[in-house]
């Protein structure tokens, strides 16, 4: 309580200090507008804007899934099967490190300006981390806790279902929190290599017009989605993961 | 005083001239653990075992739980091989011992009743009569109250309790304990072991119990089986000189000291 205070304190002072030196020193709105200024315009616009917000939401949230459940499933097999581990985790990290936003103007020439490469951006970005540390929970399994299944003939699955999968949760929310950030981030580059719709356009075409007020709404509302989306995906970590402190997310 | 190895039907727990050795790796010599290695545990005893560190205490428990197999095929627990070639009935077999491990390995997301079902739970849905049965045994090692709480929610000496009440809620007729109080301090330590020693009483049940407190193996056992360093075999039997009941008092007795001091002794003549 005493430290939501503090921060909302300091928010109110950044806030007052920069419409101070907007309004005391002229500055003009294209370089940077007052803070009032943005939040008439966020207001104001809501029913201009809130398109843009939902065509994002959407395409984050649909890579999101699609990255994370076929991560998931990929940190299964390689918990699995040994050879396609070797065989293939060279090419997950060669995978990794290319930039999305190399990838995604080539994703606009395959797919065309529509929804499909902003998904597929925001699903391949949320992927690796998912799969990193799906393995990595996959694999925390205590040798004491196999012993103890195997001392009382448990099969296969059930030492999946039963031992690897509830050790692997906090592994796999952790790279949830980070995924669903990371999965907003891929749709906003995608919508900047060829968009006509979303935050992401939004930013771009009010930069080509100088219209800097648009701007700040756009980067301010990014923001705000970010976090929704993170605060969600720990919300239901919450309910889910009662037994056991965060986890950080490797990459 | 080498142990007698009849093939008698009563044994519980019997091996006979029992070799493991684990497979060499490059560049390695082969570690032999357990050479003609011949142990008859009666059903009901209470059986501690001694033994230099490394002499293959757990590797033994490990056997005869079935988690390892034996280079020599002669481990038998209640009259049934264990491990040439495990048939699904075999398996089966198994799930009726009881493998109480040296940290209490609770799984953290589920209750204290949830992780006692366990043993239950992983050969057949779990019903009325298995339900109480981990609501008793819970009351017997004396965690009851705590049975809709979590693990974390627990002392060390309490989560070994649960440990014990998993290992002992399906009624095993063979009992594995690796010495599960061994991070636990002195007083609690104590307190579970007359605990262990009335519950085994009551239950009847067969015990191997590994231990490196010589406190812990005159308190507890019938019988204290020292073995001696690698390839181990039974170095010396030692039959408890008192009597079967066990009460707090009893370590100040002149007949614990002697059944200690002579432990002791045991243990020294193998150069620990």
């Amino acid at each position: 309580m005493k430290q939501s205070a503090l921060v909302i304190l300091f928010a109110v002072a950044v806030l007052v200090l920069w419409e101070a030196v907007v309004r005391g020193m002229g500055v003009p709105e294209y370089l940077l507008p007052a803070p009032t200024e943005i939040g008439r315009t966020l207001v104001h616009d809501l029913p201009r804007l809130l398109p843009h917000v939902w065509v994002t939401t959407y395409e984050a949230l649909m890579g999101f899934a699609i990255g994370a459940v076929f991560g998931v499933l990929l940190a299964v097999i390689f918990v699995h099967s040994r050879t396609l581990e070797l065989g293939l985790y060279p090419y997950a990290i060669a995978l990794k490190s290319v930039p999305v936003v190399a990838i995604a103007p080539l994703l606009i020439v395959w797919f065309g300006n529509g929804l499909i490469p902003k998904v597929v951006v925001a699903a391949v970005i949320s992927f690796f981390p998912m799969v990193v540390n799906t393995v990595r929970g996959l694999r925390r399994v205590d040798d004491e806790a196999l012993d103890l299944f195997e001392s009382l003939s448990a099969t296969k699955a059930q030492v999946f279902w039963k031992l690897r999968v509830p050790t692997s949760l906090p592994f796999v929310f952790a790279a949830l929190r980070m995924s669903s950030t990371l999965a907003v981030i891929g749709a906003i580059v995608a919508e900047f290599a060829g968009s006509d719709k979303g935050l992401g356009f939004l930013i771009l075409i009010s930069s080509h017009r100088l219209e800097t007020v648009d701007m700040f709404v756009g980067i301010l509302l990014s923001s705000l989605l970010g976090i929704a989306v993170f605060y969600l995906v720990a919300l239901v970590e919450s309910r889910l993961v009662t037994w056991e402190e965060e986890v950080e997310a490797g990459t | 005083m080498q142990a007698r190895v009849p093939t008698s039907s009563t044994a519980a727990v019997s091996l006979k001239d029992v070799g493991l050795a684990f497979l060499a790796r490059a560049g390695q010599k082969q570690t032999e653990v357990l050479r003609d290695f011949s142990l008859d545990v009666r059903s009901g005893e209470f059986v501690a075992i001694v033994g230099p560190s490394g002499c293959g205490k757990t590797t033994l428990l490990r056997l005869v739980g079935g988690l390892i197999a034996a280079s020599s095929p002669n481990c038998r627990i209640e009259g049934r091989i264990l491990v040439e070639g495990r048939t699904p009935q075999e398996a089966l077999e198994r799930k009726r011992l009881g493998f109480g491990f040296q940290n209490p390995v609770l799984l953290p997301w589920r209750t204290i009743r949830q992780n006692v079902v366990l043993p239950f739970e992983l050969s057949t849905r779990p019903r009325h009569e298995e339900w109480d049965a981990v609501d008793a045994v819970l009351d017997l090692v004396g965690v009851a109250e705590f049975a809709n709480g979590y693990p974390y929610q627990l002392s060390g000496g309490m989560q070994q309790r649960v440990n014990i009440a998993r290992a002992l809620v399906h009624d095993p007729p063979v009992l594995l304990l690796d010495e599960p109080f061994g991070s636990l301090d002195e007083v609690t330590r104590e307190r579970l072991d007359f605990a262990l020693r009335d519950i085994q009483q009551a239950k009847g049940a067969t015990v191997l119990f590994v231990t490196h407190s010589l406190n812990e193996a005159v308190l507890t056992a019938d019988r204290m089986v020292v073995m001696s360093p690698r390839p181990s075999q039974v170095a010396q039997v030692i039959e408890s000189s008192l009597g079967p009941d066990r009460s707090q008092g009893v370590q100040t007795t002149s007949t614990f000291a002697a059944d200690v001091e002579e432990l002791r002794q045991a243990l020294f003549s193998q150069g620990v």
